[in-house]
């Protein structure tokens, strides 16, 4: 993938289709290039621990391998590190969060966990804190809930008429909408249903962030055999498995074509990660997937 | 228990989720078989996405309830798409203790950006509106689509935000130093709640606050109302003709999420009535150990490229293979009513009653064979 000076990306896509594993491949083969990276999951529940077997993943990054980073970045963290920043007494901030009302107040809030998590992604970018880092990727949420924190600046610096809150928001629409600084990715698989989402969210996100987002097809069907040398294999008449199994990848291939069509309704070009089935861990499938994404295909 | 004595005895199933494991289609499906059941049935579905419209081969589904499939089914299938402004608005008109009162509130200018935007107020929104469904007694059972969440379990969680943001403490909070803004009041405050309350004020801007006070002060006649609602949805849930439905992936991710999803619901008093393990397999590969074996004695014979697919096969059927492991491990773990189906992964797009009915075959057939697991 051809990152130039971005130093945010984020990565998203319809549910299950594997964000996660390409926002980590993404990580590892810029990581391979020189930058150091900090990887960074969002929600309340690590997905990575699981994967890459490996515990203790928290709010401050810790290396998974050299010059990658992983985070998990929780609502409630940034929201606690964002009222710091800003009411600064640290004893203020503890009433503030110890508070009942206030606590029940942030939880519900809308697009407030949303700018937090913002604010901290952007921080160095807005020159508020120091970044060890020279790229985030972002694992970030699934179609409907990133557009919403994408949206949340946009929507949150018309509420808030004046304020820090007011500023923040609009600095941050800035960085969002800047194709210098951030880059997004979205990664689909050539079915029906999710190509069709990530068509609508492509139109969304280009008319909304004035982005170009990169297109990651995943999970593709690559036979080692043609159709044509598939239908001229002699069979033996009892082999029923075959016959099905070659069926099954006749069918596929045709639906996976079709899908594959689709995405030039809506994209020049794209890069196509093979299904991967014999990863040995989850650092195994990382660098099986970084491998799709060192080719570009054109539409 | 199998999938039609569930569908025959529960007046509720509830889909839940992670997102993109095929909850629409799975509900939809479960849908189509109630209908041949001879049930009226309606299927609910939140999804902006408008899966369940494609689905059903619909390219429109509003707020309204349509019929699918007129004359096809013994009984009746509905489906409708919930309009979540339009809950939340009648929401509000409908509690509010005057039409003066529900206005302001309406055109209020925090209530217009957040009534959709709250954390939970869509899954808020989905028991409103199957509340009012319930109430009209139209139906025998009611499959509700839930929104698409990060894990299953947000769905459960996530109306309790809302409830706690309208409790009475919350909104005389708000309230304090605004209505009667003098110093009295901030001096009647404590300390602490002063100084967060000061700390809010900075953070969020004086316009901001003061829309938000307005807000609140709009609603705060009808606690009571709300707070009879959410304990109605709360009987509803754990009612025993309410029953829940997982519908997940199949890798072991995915799998520790159902095992925590089957421990909260027993902890909450809710009714877990089945798990569906969706696209657990391809068609070639049968669940049954013994099928899906290939011709071995003939593979030097038909050459290098009968080696290269035989290869490809074997390596797919091995991913498949390992997957299932996983899953009958879990089976074994969890309590015996509960109905387990594995389902395979259709050689087709699912977007037609047709194919609906063939998933619903397949949910019913399989849960037959497993059961001799």
């Amino acid at each position: 993938m051809n990152l130039t000076n971005q130093q945010l990306v984020f990565v998203t896509g319809k549910g299950g289709v594997g964000k996660s594993v390409a926002a980590a491949s993404i990580a590892w083969s810029e990581a391979r290039k020189g930058k150091r990276v900090c990887l960074v999951e969002l929600g309340s529940q690590s997905f990575y621990e699981s994967f890459f077997e490996i515990r203790g993943i928290a709010y401050d990054p810790s290396e998974l391998v050299p010059d990658v980073h992983i985070a998990l970045f929780t609502p409630e963290d940034c929201l606690k590190e964002y009222v710091l920043h800003y009411v600064k007494v640290k004893q203020l901030y503890e009433i503030f969060f110890q508070n009942k009302v206030m606590r029940a107040f942030l939880n519900a809030a809308p697009a407030l966990a949303e700018l937090s998590i913002l604010g901290k992604l952007t921080g160095a970018l807005r020159g508020i804190i120091k970044s060890d880092y020279d790229l985030f990727v972002v694992d970030c949420f699934s179609t409907g809930h990133a557009l919403a924190l994408f949206r949340a600046p946009f929507g949150l610096s018309t509420v808030f008429k004046s304020g820090p809150l007011y500023e923040q928001s609009r600095d941050i629409s800035k960085i969002l909408t800047d194709p210098q600084l951030t880059h997004y990715v979205l990664v689909t698989l050539a079915e029906e249903m999710p190509v069709v989402e990530t068509g609508e969210l492509i139109s969304q996100m280009r008319s909304e962030l004035k982005c170009e987002p990169t297109l990651i097809c995943n999970k593709l069907l690559n036979p080692p055999l043609t159709l044509d040398q598939r239908n001229q294999l002699s069979l033996a008449e009892n082999d029923v498995t075959m016959k099905k199994f070659l069926d099954y990848l006749a069918f596929k291939e045709k639906s996976q074509n079709m899908q594959l069509q689709a995405i030039k309704g809506f994209a020049h070009s794209f890069y196509g990660v093979p299904i991967i089935l014999n990863a040995t861990s989850g650092q195994d499938y990382v660098e099986q997937f970084a491998k799709g994404l060192e080719k570009l295909y054109g539409i | 228990m199998g999938f039609d004595e569930l569908l025959k005895s529960k007046k509720v199933l509830i889909c839940c989720g992670s997102g993109g494991v095929g909850k629409t289609t799975l509900s939809a499906a479960l849908g189509v078989r109630a209908a041949e059941l001879g049930l009226k049935v309606l299927v609910l579905t939140i999804d902006p996405a408008k899966r369940l419209a494609t689905s059903l081969g619909l390219d429109q589904l509003g707020d309204e309830q349509r019929q699918i499939g007129q004359g096809r089914f013994v009984g009746e299938l509905y489906a409708s798409m919930l309009d979540m402004k339009k809950t939340f608005d009648d929401f509000i008109i409908r509690l509010a203790p005057s039409p003066a009162i529900a206005e302001r509130v309406l055109k209020n200018n925090v209530y217009q950006q957040v009534s959709t935007a709250l954390n939970g107020s869509q899954e808020y929104t989905s028991l409103e509106k199957l509340l009012q469904i319930m109430a009209q007694k139209k139906f025998d059972i009611v499959i509700l689509d839930t929104p698409p969440t990060k894990h299953a379990i947000d769905f459960l969680h996530a109306p309790i935000k809302i409830h706690t943001l309208f409790q009475d403490s919350i909104i005389k909070w708000f309230l304090m130093p605004f209505t009667t803004l003098d110093k009295m009041s901030l001096g009647l405050m404590n300390r602490g709640t002063k100084l967060a309350f000061k700390a809010f004020e900075k953070l969020a801007g004086s316009e901001f606050l003061s829309n938000l006070t307005e807000f609140f002060a709009s609603i705060r006649e009808w606690q009571k109302a709300l707070r009879d609602r959410t304990a109605e949805v709360h009987r509803l849930l754990t009612s025993n003709s309410t029953g829940f439905v997982l519908v997940t992936g199949f890798n072991s991710v995915k799998i520790e999420e159902a095992r925590f999803f089957e421990r909260t619901l027993k902890k909450g008093g809710y009714y877990l009535s089945a798990i569906i393990i969706n696209r657990a397999f391809p068609l070639w590969e049968q669940s049954e150990i013994g099928v899906g074996e290939l011709i071995d004695d003939k593979k030097d014979s038909l050459g290098e490229n009968y080696r290269l697919i035989t290869e490809y096969y074997r390596s797919m059927q091995k991913f498949y293979r390992s997957q299932q492991t996983a899953f009958k491990n879990f089976a074994g773990e969890v309590r015996q009513n509960v109905i387990f189906a594995l389902l395979p992964d259709f050689d087709q797009d699912i977007h037609d009653v047709d194919s609906l009915k063939q998933v619903a075959d397949r949910l019913v057939e399989e849960f037959k064979e497993q059961k001799t697991l």
